[in-house]
């Protein structure tokens, strides 16, 4: 083995002699690891979250391309599909964290806010649910728009 | 099991309709790459595993993704009169 070759090549390892080659045989053995979520992580705010496709800045990984978020249209189901999106992500991080207080505190907040908005946005816009169907003063499950009829 | 919201997870706006797009999107539909398969996959999943974290997860992430098909099927179905 030479050791004079250029440094590009030199192993860093210094018992180790191969200095040639993409994996000499004395190369340590990678170490992946898996960093956990830790508790109190920084939030998006819910309409930044839906556009991103996660609550957590932490957890927007948008491999090697620099992807903003995408643009989101304005109106009110928007703003509740936003909602939704945190409650959805909140308790996807509750299963994993299920004794962290502090965010399930949140989740009750979410919660409740999103139930509000649903109920304000069903009496205008129609049932989104064949429950909130039942509620009503007549059967406007069938009234359009369809999830595929919106522009 | 599953309830049924007349509304999408996500917004989709098309302001130009592309079918070639919609032609590769159509593959994330079904298949053994789509979002179909996959979700079936984690609500299976749940069956085998020990674990109550991950039956919750496998079951909420199962249970998302079943949500995403309505989303791409945005994308390829034909416009609506509205």
């Amino acid at each position: 083995m030479n050791h004079t070759e250029s440094k590009e090549n030199f192993c860093p390892l210094p018992a180790c002699p191969v200095t040639c080659g993409t994996m000499p045989s004395c190369a340590g053995m990678a170490v992946p690891y898996v960093p956990f979520q830790q508790r109190n992580a920084k939030q998006y705010q819910q309409n930044e979250a839906l556009s991103n496709g996660t609550l957590f800045p932490g957890l927007n990984l948008p491999f090697h391309l620099n992807v903003p978020g995408s643009t989101l249209p304005d109106g009110a189901l928007v703003d509740l599909q936003a909602l939704e999106f945190v409650v959805l992500e909140l308790g996807l991080y509750l299963d994993t964290h299920p004794e962290d207080t502090e965010a399930f505190t949140l989740y009750k907040q979410y919660a409740a806010i999103e139930k509000k908005a649903r109920e304000t946005y069903e009496s205008q816009n129609g049932p989104m649910m064949k429950q909130a169907a039942a509620a009503e003063e007549r059967y406007r499950w069938l009234q359009e728009p369809w999830p595929w009829n919106f522009q | 099991m599953f309830v049924y919201e007349k509304k999408l997870q996500f917004p989709v706006k098309i302001s130009t309709p592309n079918p070639n797009l919609a032609a590769m999107i159509i593959s994330q539909y079904g298949g053994p790459d789509g979002e179909l398969g996959a979700s079936m996959r984690y609500l299976s999943q749940r069956y085998s595993m020990p674990y109550a974290e991950a039956k919750g997860l496998l079951t909420d992430i199962g249970t998302e993704e079943a949500s995403w098909p309505p989303i791409l099927a945005r994308y390829f179905s034909s416009p609506s009169s509205t």
